[in-house]
């Protein structure tokens, strides 16, 4: 069973360092988790980021090898985004940084985070 | 439609295109820049169910109750403004009350009216109504030139389809060649079947009422932009409390499905009489209420303003994508605010502005597949 308190706790030990939101989204574009702080649009983000991933995921073999999107970074105006696949339902780990983070260490930060979430959320069943 | 891929259909919407057709139309001076809200005038001969209407569409009055309503004797004046977003007054003028004495202002009632509704009975000998309905129209007609006539054929529920359809052709045919006759070509009638013992009504009164909203054809561009995006079959704007509807997308209306909308605005309301805070109700801009039913369609209601409500009714499988639904809704709430904004700041300035507010131009973002 996944605790939901226990779940938030652990997204937000990504958020330090610039990085200032953490959430984790299903396939259709509805929020599953979330941890930030002062941020109010955070639906419209975790649809926005699941509705990209779904583009590249749709058109990835005309333009990438068969084997399936790893993770995406966006450099974006006023930050950085990070998406990665965690645990086998589709669900998706995302997280907002300032413009200042490089993106080496958001890269590193989501990977660590979507290996750890790995084992918890093979227990969701895709829909 | 029905070959639809399940990511094809949905894109973020993007508003880019010109969106103001409707502030060419001088009216939109006419209506934001007088301080009287404009009237729509209910009248017709005496036991046609003026009041009746009247009641069932702004006072949620129940159709039997309306058996016991007594002549109304003089006009009364209804202010439907306070609590509605139909920004109008509706003045109930009783048939034997005749508008031509000399002791009515005649310049003054006709010249704020947006519309005149004009009750017939369709269930009584209608002869006397057109000799009255001609009278009026034509003397309203010279007065003010830019009213709206509005034929109610009224209390059609005690006939048969087909009697129904011979009782509005022969009232627009005998209206028509009289107005003709005495010259008034310009002059256009506009005819509808309406019972309140149905939808009928409601589905007359809302075309009466967005005719004369201005900012109709912009609503309706939003809201086909809307549904081209979103994999939504059918969209409406309601006004909460009468139940009209302000404006729809471009496809066809079916009686039915506004009948289901409506059914569930009054699930609804009940549900919040019943269960809401009343304290937060004038504040709550979030409400959100979704019906599915078992022909695997869904109904899916989100607030607006305080007034207004956006029902939309869509596949089930369509509603996979609820996070890009909300998302496009919105945006088309942005959107509406806006274009309710240009009246706004063109009341307080005197003047309209000529371009939109670049509020507008941020929501092209796409992140189409």
């Amino acid at each position: 069973m996944l605790n939901p308190a226990d779940l938030t706790k652990m997204l937000n030990q990504a958020n330090s360092g610039g990085i200032h939101t953490t959430l984790l989204v299903n396939s259709q574009g509805a929020l599953v988790a979330f941890s930030g702080h002062g941020d109010s649009a955070v639906r419209i983000k975790a649809t926005i980021s699941s509705n990209i991933w779904l583009a590249y995921e749709n058109s990835r073999h005309n333009a990438i090898s068969d084997d399936g999107m790893h993770c995406f970074l966006a450099s974006c105006e006023f930050g950085i985004i990070g998406v990665q696949k965690a645990g086998s339902s589709g669900v998706l780990l995302c997280m907002f940084a300032d413009k200042t983070v490089g993106l080496g260490i958001l890269r590193a930060k989501i990977n660590t985070m979507a290996t750890f979430l790995n084992g918890p959320l093979a227990n969701i069943i895709a829909p | 439609m029905a070959s639809m891929d399940p990511h094809e259909g949905f894109a973020v919407g993007s508003y880019s295109k010109p969106l103001y057709p409707g502030l060419e139309d001088d009216s939109i001076v006419a209506v934001s820049s007088g301080d009287v809200k404009p009237r729509i005038l209910i009248m017709g001969l005496r036991r046609s169910g003026k009041s009746s209407i009247q009641k069932v569409v702004f006072h949620k009055m129940s159709p039997n109750e309306t058996l016991f309503l007594e002549s109304t004797a003089k006009i009364s004046k209804d202010d439907v403004s306070n609590n509605s977003f139909i920004n109008f007054q509706i003045w109930d003028i009783p048939g034997q009350i005749d508008l031509f004495e000399p002791t009515y202002d005649l310049g003054m009632i006709l010249s704020g009216t947006g519309a005149l509704i004009f009750v017939v009975d369709a269930q009584d000998d209608y002869m006397e109504a057109l000799t009255c309905l001609h009278r009026i129209v034509s003397k309203a007609y010279s007065v003010n030139p830019h009213i709206r006539f509005e034929i109610f054929i009224h209390k059609v529920d005690g006939l048969s389809d087909d009697h129904k359809i011979e009782t509005q052709r022969d009232i627009s045919q005998r209206a028509n060649e009289e107005l003709h006759e005495s010259g008034l070509n310009d002059l256009h009638l506009s005819f509808y079947l309406t019972s309140i013992y149905d939808h009928s009504i409601f589905e007359a009164f809302s075309k009466v009422v967005q005719k004369l909203i201005p900012q109709l054809s912009t609503l309706e561009n939003l809201l086909s932009i809307f549904v081209q995006n979103s994999g939504v079959e059918k969209t409406f704007l309601f006004d909460i409390t009468s139940k009209i509807y302000v404006a729809t997308d471009g496809s066809p209306v079916d009686m039915q499905s506004y009948e289901l909308c409506c059914e569930m605005i009054d699930v609804m309301m009940d549900m919040t009489c019943i269960y809401g805070d009343e304290s937060e109700s004038t504040s709550e801009q979030d409400s959100t209420c979704i019906i599915r039913l078992n022909n695997s369609s869904i109904l899916y209601l989100r607030e607006i303003t305080r007034f207004l409500v956006l029902v939309c009714i869509l596949r089930d499988e369509a509603f996979t994508k609820r996070g890009i639904i909300n998302y496009n809704i919105l945006c088309l709430q942005n959107a509406i605010h806006s274009v309710f904004d240009v009246r706004r700041t063109a009341k307080l300035n005197g003047q309209l502005p000529i371009e939109g507010p670049s509020s507008l131009k941020q929501l092209s973002t796409s992140a189409h597949a």
